[in-house]
This record gives structure tokens, C-alpha cells and sequence, in this order.
């Protein structure tokens, strides 16, 4: 399932990064220039491993082949990072070389989803609401910290440029033209993903809640359910296509639309049936505290229609849980595989 | 994960196993330094280790032993106090007080040989507490506890009249009672020496055990010592299986028998007239009547536990200095039972009112539901039937678990931070609204007084800064700290147990962390102030947080604080200015506050000087009585609305007599209750005022 947002603009910091060539005025600068062409070589085997990442993202259903292709481009990264740490400064500049090293470093990272390490997530928990929200914040501070360490290293390349005369030529490369293809699909995507992952985390706790027979939570989760749903149906309603497709958008559409109606009827339901359980034990238990001779017509008559009511209420009960969860999966089964196939249809496969 | 384990110490109390009572042979000295040890390490402001602050601890003690000034002379006092260590202080002072519990003893026989003679005038006075230049002298010691004996017996002799008429009598029929008074007393106070010296765990055991509460009492109000027996005795009465009267008993700081806490569910959480911190003075079983007001807490509970009886009639002296008498049948509590209920007030609106006398949930269980849910199942039960708005009624709410304060308060509330805690040696930590969206979104009333304590202000506060209620009634107790007990091992720590804890040294309550509203600062010490004041009764000698001098101050957090976003404010000042025109002209109210200001004149006379001349004694009281007798004449001055129980419960309460009848005094307390009337006037110029 795609419940989570592809970081694509770490992604693509990562290669744009690769994509300066460099051309030297003087032959006798050469080494400057040998010294930062080590350095591409090393940003080249990443960039390779990060297409071969964000293709598969974007075109494979599976799983296992995702996650082996994350792992090649985690290895790649700490393999670089490790060999440019070893090398000498360049005549007594190390600057450019650390500025290398911290920015894989956080590359490294970042792909590990350690976010631990790049900030203070007692602070980022102490900011968020639930857990949903300190996963999607340090997303976005990690994704801050990238752009701010990529902008570092452009400028500590630069600085090592000139001052060995050498002139830096931007060259778009056939992998960047793909990565920047991916970048737009994947934006766009993540505005829906977003605007998906808020009610399906908020079903999850209305489910959670529901399981434990907490009342108080459910009910209050029902009213946060409806709010989010209505709230991303209003949003995706402003969502243009994409290159003419809006399949995406109607997918998570129809799923909202099931959210709002399960917390508007169904969830009702759910807490109507585990009152009447409630008052049916109680009943039951003073009516079997009587003894046989002592209990009226009026009692048996009220047990009895109790018994009956309750009947009636676990059927109607049970046959709206089967129905809502099978339409529930479906529709969530709908929603990935509309993604999958919208991604495959944007992204270059090779 | 950390959080949760954290969250289960500060619930209440953790559950070890203690099969070992306190251990005969383990040096008092080594306790006290032992559990000096554990408090300073997890107190949440250790008092600093100055020679000034031992004295105070030691003085305390002195204070606790000889509260009644009979035992010791100015001159020990000073000497005893001085000893710069604690261990020394403990031996010589209960060395002493063992001496003068035997010179009491013996003055005993000889002052009650012969009739008091209650025509001369003469008077006793408990106005000041002990302090060192107040101190007496042997001699003055001894007239003293003549004289201490000589009210004992005065007021053994009036007790045996019925309340109707206690003080009204002629002399004569009181004077006719002077020898079986006496007789009475001077039993009392021989029991007084044999429960002391010949104490069950020993007589340096029991003073060690006396000491050891006092010092952790010296670190603020709330920390506690307890010895495993005590402890074992708490987890007892909170055991759901069992049939009994649902209530746990301790001693207070003056060494009385006093309530602990209800089970909730339980026979004295039902009745609703008991509440933490009563004074029990009597107890009947059987038609046996019993004085618990000279026994400690083991000997009222071996009674409770050896007499076999389903009924009990209990007389307790309330935090306002009033004695009243509650009969409870002993029942198995109920768990599955919700165990509050909400009723309409139907009248020009329908306004729902549920009342919470403590934040209960089921201990040591994982996902415990507790008085939130049920909360919000009244709530649902309400709203079927419409209502208008809301009230809450969290007077004489002593508190329970935080947890569910904060998931109540979140009923209310979206979603945001309700509360910041701040444990010792730790960030501050903001506490907040476990689940997102409201259950109820209309005009929200809640109503307090001065026993509203510790996690009711939690959620009278929260709401209270969100503009999302009310708050009607008086300045709540004053307690924002929470308590966590361990037993006395230094090898503990916030994050690591040992395997093994030794339990040998007994248990602490100890304050750990002070709470702070959103806004930052703190109702520690302070309250919560109320929107809209109603006057309380008695609220003058009301025992609130600010009565205590070691209670931790009101202070500030220095926090970041994020998504708090209150709504809009509610038009608080001009709702109390009704309310107040009303309460000024309120027959009720007025009394109220006549009643407080005659009392208190009253009472502090008594304190000051209390006659031991039979006429001038009996003057006194009947006037007290006077005044305290129109408190049962308070009742609404006239009828606003019908109180009715919702639909759902209709149908459970007819199917059950017991219920029905239960049901009705419910109804009748809820329909007399003067507080609640004004409040549902209140209510409805909030609901104008929208």
C-alpha cells in the first residue's frame, strides 16, 4: 500500500547534484579538476542507484523490490560518503570534501528515515498532534535540511571552482531529464497522498477505538473523521488533472466519500449497538436476580422484547460490518492500484 | 512505550506484592536515612539538608506526638529539636514519649478518682499550635491534662443525648451521666497507652512508622510514608471482589481516622455524602456502637474486618467542622456498572447535569476504560433526549486518574494541549488531547468548590483556558502535583527497576511533578478561579492546599507551547453579574452567607477558649448548633424544573426495585441542591447569550 510519501525531493537533490561537468582553462590546473572529478564519479554510481529507486517506486508493485532497491541506493551512498571521507584535502582546502561528506551523510540519513539523528524528535512529537503529524513534520524539516545542505554544497563547489579557475557548466543529463519527470508525477501525487493519508490515519484510530469499545474515542473520532473527510473532499475538488488524468483524484475521492458516510451512518450504528448491549446486561442481570415466581408479565414482556431487539440489532449489525468492510477494501485496493497505474504511466521505465 | 510506564506510576499507586510486614529487626536508623534517601531522589524539590530544616522536621514530629500540648516541656522540646541528626531525635524522643505516656497514665487514675466539678468557670484553649516559646512546664502540663480530661468527660456527657435535642436539656440530665462519662474517659485514655506501648508491630516500630510519615509529610502535603501492612491494606479495600462498604481509611496529620478514598462503584461512592478527608468519630455494626475517635487506623479496620455485619452507620466530622451520620449497606462493586448517571433538568430548557466524584478507571489493566467513556455514554444518552446545554458537577471531586482528566476535558475540546507536566530533572512535557474531535459541542457549565481537587482542576482548568466552559462555584483546593509510590529502594530509578526491590523499608508517596495550565502558569496552591462565585458553606474552615506552610508554591514553566487555539471568550463577566443580583436576593444564599459569618465567630471562640462550666459549655454549643441546624433548611426557593432521568436508564431502573429506590433519593438530593439551581439559571443566560 502506498501510505508513504515518496520523498522525492531528496530524491532529486540527490542527483541534481551529480549533473555538474566541470572544464578547466589551464592544463596545469588539472588536478583540481582530477580531484573534483573523483568526486562525480562517486555522485555518478548514486545517481544511478537513485533512478533505479524512484523507477521501481514508480512502476512496481512489489514491496520486496522497492525496499531491495532503496537498500542498493542506501549502501551506494554510505560506500561514497566513506570513500570521500578517506581523501586528502585538496592543497590544505578540505572544505569541499566535507561539504560532500555532510551532505551524503544526511543523504544517508535521510534514506534510513533516521531522523533521530538529523533533529530532535522530542521536539518535533511536542509540535505534533498525534504520531501521523511528527512523521509528516519531520518529513518536511528532513526535506528542509536537504535543500539547505544541497545549497551548501553548491556553494562550497563554487568557491573550490574558482579558486582554482575552473568553470562549472551546468549539463542536463538523460537521467536528470528523467528525475525531473518523476519529481512533477510525485508532487503531484503527494498533494492526494496527503490529503489520503490524514482520514485513513483517522479511520484507523475511529477502527482502533471501535475494537476497544471506547465510546469516548469513538464517538470524538467520528467527528474528527467527518471533519478531515469533508475537508479533503472540498480540496480535492480544486485538483486539476494531470497531463489530463485525474484518476488519482477521483480514486481518493471515493474513499473519503466512504469515510464520510461510514462516520455519519455507520459509526452511529456501531455506538447505538454497544449502548443497547450495555443496557441489555443490566436489564438481564436484574432480571435474573428475580426470582421465577416474583417476575411479572410486565418484566418477562420487557426482557422478552429486549431479547428480541437486541437480536434484531446484532443482525442488522453484523451484516452492515461485512458489507462495510468488504466495500472498505475495495475501495483502498481501487485507490493503490490507480496510483501504481498512474505513476507507471508518468514516470519513464527505464 | 516510556510514556506509558510513566503514565501507569502516576495513575496512583504501583501494585507489588508484600507478603513481609515491617521487619523487627531492621535499624530505625538506617529506615530513616533510607527513606530520606528515596525522597530526595525523587521528590520533585527536595528541601535543602540544613540544620534549620532538620529542626523543622523534628519540631514537626513534636507536633504530630503532643498536638494536645500534655506531653512535653519547653525545655526538652528545644533540647530534642536541636539534635542535628534524625536518628539520635528518634531514639530520644521516643524514649520520652514513652515516659510521659506512662505519667499521663498514671495522672489518669488520680484526676478522674473524683467528680469534675463543672460549675466553677474555668476554660481550655487549642487556639495556638504548639510552638517553642509556647511550650509549658511540667506543672502546667499536668493542669493541662486535667483539664483535657475534665472536656473529655464534658463532652462524653452530652454525647449520649440524642442530636435532636444534644444541648438543649437541663443541666441535671447531663450531670446525672458524670460518673459513666468519666469512667468512659478514663478507660479511653488507659486504652490510649496500651494501643501505644503494646502496639501490634511493637512500640518503636509504630513511632518509627509515625516518624518516617512525618518526615516524608515534611517534603509537601501529599508525600507519604507507608509501611508494607498499610499498603497491603490499601490494595485490599480496592479489590473488586469482595462485598464491602467501599471506602479506605488512613490517618490524617492529627492522627485521626479519616476517609482515604471511595471504590468507586462502591456502597460510600454511591451514598454520595462521604468524601476523602472525613473524620470518622463513630461507627455502629450490629447495633454496637463504637468511639473510633481515640483508635488508630489498624484497630478501626480490625474491627471492620472481624464484625460480620451488612449494614453500618458511620458518623464523620466534614471538612467544615460539621458531624453528620451515613448509614452504607455492604455490596460487591460492580465493575461492568457505569457509575455515574445523568438526569435532565427540565424546565424552560432541558439542560443535562452529570455529576463525577472521582476519575476512576480499572488499574493495571491495558486499555482500560474508565469515567471518560462512561462520560461520554451519558453524554449520548442525554443528546438523545435534546438538551440544551450541559453541567458538570465536579464539587467534592478529590481527583483519581490524570489520564482519564485529560481524555474527559477532551470530550469537549478538539484537539490541543491540555495541561504541561514537569517532572524533577526533566524537560517539561505538554499533555494533551488524546483524541481529536468533540462529543458534545454545546454551552458547557462546570461546577466546582473547594474540595474540587488535583485532577477536576486539571480539566476545570483546561476548559476554563480554552473559553470552553464555565466555571461556577468556588476556588478549587489548590493541588497540581502528581504522586508516585515506590517502595524504599535507592536502586530504582525513572527508568530502571531492579529485579529484586526490597520492600523491607515500606513504601513512598512522592511528589514528583507539578502540572501547569496551558497558559503556563500554575493553580498550585492557588485554585482555580471560578467564573461565576457562589458562596460556599463554610468556607472559611475549609482544609484547602494553602493551609499547608510546606505546600509547594505557585510558580511558572518556561515552555513552548504549540496549537493551542482557544475559542471565543464567553461573556463570563456580565453572566456573573446576574448570577450575583440573583444570589444577593436568594433566601438560601443569603443564609449561606450568614451562616458563615456567625460560624466563624463562633468557632474561633470555641478554638480560643472552650468553657468547662456546664452552662456556659452547653450555651456555646447550642448556638453552633443553631446555626449549623439551618444548613438542612437550604433548599431552592422555588421550583425551576423537574429532574428526570433519561429514556435509556428509565428502562433499567424499572426493571430493578433496588435501583428505584436508589434512583428517587438521587432525584430528591439533585432537586434540593441550591447550587445546582442557580447554576441552571446561569446556564440559561449562557444560552442567551450565544
Amino acid at each position: 500500500m502506498k501510505t508513504m510519501k515518496v520523498q522525492l525531493k531528496v530524491l532529486a537533490l540527490l542527483t541534481a547534484m551529480i549533473f555538474t561537468t566541470a572544464h578547466s582553462a589551464f592544463a596545469q590546473k588539472q588536478t583540481a579538476l582530477q580531484y573534483l572529478e573523483l568526486i562525480g564519479k562517486e555522485y555518478d554510481k548514486i545517481s544511478k542507484d537513485n533512478w533505479k529507486y524512484t523507477r521501481t517506486v514508480a512502476h512496481s508493485k512489489s514491496a520486496r523490490k522497492v525496499e531491495s532497491s532503496r537498500k542498493t541506493l542506501v549502501t551506494t551512498t554510505m560506500d561514497a560518503k566513506n570513500r570521500v571521507s578517506k581523501m586528502a584535502a585538496f592543497e590544505g582546502d578540505a572544505s569541499y570534501r566535507d561539504a560532500v561528506v555532510k551532505f551524503l551523510q544526511l543523504s544517508y540519513d535521510v534514506l534510513q528515515h533516521d531522523y533521530a539523528k538529523i533533529m530532535d524528535m522530542e521536539e518535533v512529537a511536542e509540535q505534533s498532534y498525534d504520531g501521523m503529524e511528527a512523521y509528516l513534520l519531520a518529513q518536511k524539516i528532513a526535506g528542509d535540511k536537504m535543500e539547505a545542505a544541497s545549497d551548501e554544497l553548491s556553494e562550497a563547489q563554487k568557491k573550490f571552482a574558482g579558486a582554482h579557475n575552473i568553470t562549472l557548466v551546468e549539463n542536463t543529463s538523460d537521467v536528470q531529464k528523467k528525475m525531473a519527470i518523476a519529481s512533477q508525477v510525485f508532487d503531484y501525487y503527494n498533494v492526494v497522498y496527503l490529503i489520503f493519508f490524514k482520514s485513513f490515519k483517522q479511520e484507523a484510530y475511529l477502527i482502533d477505538a471501535l475494537n476497544k469499545k471506547d465510546v469516548a474515542a469513538l464517538e470524538q473520532n467520528k467527528s474528527a473523521l467527518m471533519e478531515t473527510a469533508k475537508e479533503g473532499l472540498a480540496k480535492l475538488d480544486t485538483m486539476k488533472a494531470f497531463k489530463g488524468d485525474r484518476t488519482v483524484v477521483l480514486a481518493c475521492q471515493n474513499v473519503l466519500k466512504f469515510y464520510l458516510q461510514e462516520a455519519q451512518l455507520d459509526v452511529p450504528l456501531m455506538i447505538d449497538m454497544i449502548m443497547k448491549a450495555d443496557q441489555f446486561e443490566k436489564v438481564k442481570k436484574s432480571f435474573d436476580a428475580k426470582a421465577q415466581k416474583d417476575r411479572t408479565k410486565e418484566d418477562v414482556d420487557q426482557y422478552n422484547k429486549m431479547v428480541a431487539d437486541m437480536n434484531a440489532a446484532s443482525n442488522k449489525y453484523n451484516v452492515m460490518n461485512d458489507k462495510e468492510n468488504t466495500k472498505r477494501n475495495t475501495l483502498i485496493d481501487t485507490y493503490n492500484a490507480k496510483v501504481l497505474a498512474f505513476t507507471s504511466k508518468f514516470v519513464p521505465e527505464d | 512505550m516510556i510514556r506509558a510506564i510513566k503514565t501507569m506510576f502516576i495513575l496512583f499507586f504501583l501494585f507489588v506484592q508484600v507478603n513481609n510486614s515491617f521487619s523487627q529487626d531492621l535499624n530505625s536508623c538506617n529506615h530513616i536515612n533510607m527513606t530520606a534517601a528515596m525522597l530526595d531522589k525523587f521528590h520533585f524539590s527536595p528541601p535543602a539538608k540544613t540544620s534549620d530544616n532538620t529542626q523543622k522536621i523534628h519540631f514537626s514530629f513534636y507536633e504530630y506526638l503532643d498536638n494536645d500540648q500534655i506531653c512535653f516541656t519547653l525545655d526538652e522540646v528545644k533540647k530534642l529539636c536541636a539534635e542535628s541528626s534524625s536518628c539520635d531525635f528518634f531514639t530520644k524522643v521516643t524514649e520520652l514519649y514513652k515516659k510521659r505516656i506512662l505519667h499521663n497514665d498514671s495522672l489518669v487514675d488520680v484526676y478522674t478518682a473524683k467528680a469534675f466539678d463543672f460549675s466553677v468557670a474555668e476554660s481550655i484553649s487549642f487556639e495556638e499550635k504548639p510552638t517553642f516559646s509556647k511550650a509549658l512546664n511540667q506543672k502546667e502540663l499536668d493542669e493541662r491534662f486535667r483539664k483535657l480530661l475534665k472536656l473529655a468527660t464534658l463532652s462524653q456527657m452530652f454525647k449520649s443525648v440524642d442530636d435532636s435535642v444534644r444541648y438543649k436539656l437541663d443541666n441535671k440530665v447531663y450531670l446525672a451521666k458524670e460518673a459513666e462519662s468519666r469512667a468512659e474517659v478514663k478507660k479511653n485514655f488507659h486504652e490510649f497507652k496500651e494501643r501505644m506501648l503494646n502496639h501490634p508491630s511493637g512500640y518503636e516500630q509504630y513511632m518509627l512508622s509515625l516518624f518516617l510519615n512525618v518526615l516524608a509529610e515534611s517534603y509537601d502535603p501529599h508525600s507519604s510514608h507507608f509501611t508494607p501492612g498499610q499498603k497491603e491494606r490499601f490494595e485490599k479495600a480496592l479489590s473488586k471482589e469482595s462485598y464491602s462498604f467501599g471506602f479506605g481509611l488512613d490517618e490524617n496529620s492529627e492522627g485521626e481516622v479519616s476517609i482515604a478514598y471511595l471504590t468507586p462503584g462502591g456502597a460510600a461512592w454511591k451514598n454520595g455524602q462521604i468524601h476523602k478527608g472525613d473524620v470518622l468519630l463513630k461507627m455502629t455494626l450490629n447495633k454496637k456502637e463504637y468511639d473510633v475517635s481515640k483508635k488508630t487506623v489498624n484497630q478501626v479496620s480490625d474491627i471492620l474486618n472481624s464484625v460480620n455485619a451488612n449494614s453500618i452507620t458511620l458518623t464523620f466530622r466534614k471538612s467544615t467542622g460539621l458531624e453528620e451520620s451515613v448509614t452504607l449497606e455492604k455490596q460487591k462493586i460492580e465493575v461492568e456498572e457505569n457509575l455515574i448517571t445523568g438526569v435532565i433538568l427540565n424546565g424552560t430548557k432541558r439542560i443535562g447535569y452529570i455529576s463525577l466524584p472521582g476519575f476512576y478507571t480499572e488499574f493495571g489493566q491495558q486499555n482500560a476504560l474508565g469515567c471518560a467513556n462512561d462520560m461520554a455514554k451519558e453524554i449520548l444518552k442525554l443528546q438523545k433526549d435534546g438538551i440544551d446545554g450541559l453541567i458538570l458537577d465536579l464539587r467534592f471531586n478529590g481527583g483519581g486518574a490524570v489520564e482519564e482528566a485529560l481524555e474527559l476535558a477532551g470530550i469537549f475540546i478538539n484537539e490541543g494541549p491540555l495541561m504541561i507536566e514537569k517532572t524533577s530533572g526533566q524537560k517539561p512535557k505538554t499533555l494533551i488531547d488524546k483524541n481529536r474531535g468533540t462529543i458534545y459541542n454545546g454551552p458547557l457549565i462546570v461546577m466546582v468548590n473547594g474540595s474540587s481537587a488535583s485532577a477536576s482542576e486539571i480539566v476545570a482548568a483546561a476548559l476554563q483556558d480554552y473559553n470552553r466552559a464555565l466555571i461556577v462555584g468556588s476556588t478549587t483546593y489548590g493541588k497540581a502535583t502528581a504522586q508516585i509510590v515506590l517502595p524504599v529502594d535507592t536502586n530504582i530509578s525513572f527508568t530502571t527497576a531492579p529485579r529484586v526491590v526490597n520492600k523491607d523499608y515500606g513504601f513512598v508517596k512522592v511528589t514528583i511533578s507539578k502540572v501547569y495550565r496551558v497558559k503556563k502558569n500554575s493553580h498550585q496552591n492557588t485554585g482555580v478561579k471560578p467564573d461565576v462565585v457562589l458562596p460556599e458553606v463554610l468556607e472559611s474552615s475549609q482544609d484547602k492546599e494553602a493551609s499547608y506552610s510546606n505546600a509547594l508554591p505557585s510558580d511558572n514553566v518556561v515552555k513552548e507551547i504549540y496549537n493551542f487555539t482557544p475559542l471565543a471568550p464567553l461573556p463570563a463577566t456580565s453572566i456573573a453579574g446576574k448570577s450575583t443580583a440573583r444570589v444577593a436576593v436568594n433566601k438560601a444564599f443569603v443564609n449561606v452567607v450568614k451562616l458563615n459569618q456567625s460560624y466563624k465567630v463562633l468557632s474561633d471562640q470555641f478554638q480560643k477558649s472552650i468553657p468547662l462550666n456546664i452552662t456556659e459549655y452547653k450555651a456555646l454549643k447550642q448556638k453552633m448548633d443553631a446555626v449549623t441546624d439551618q444548613l438542612d433548611t437550604l433548599v431552592p426557593p422555588a421550583i425551576t424544573y423537574q429532574v428526570e432521568n433519561t429514556t435509556y436508564d428509565k428502562t433499567i431502573i424499572q426493571a430493578d426495585e433496588h435501583k428505584k429506590t436508589v434512583n428517587e433519593k438521587t432525584l430528591k438530593n439533585i432537586s434540593d441542591d441550591i447550587y445546582i439551581d442557580e447554576t441552571y439559571k446561569i446556564m440559561q443566560d449562557l444560552i442567551e447569550n450565544k
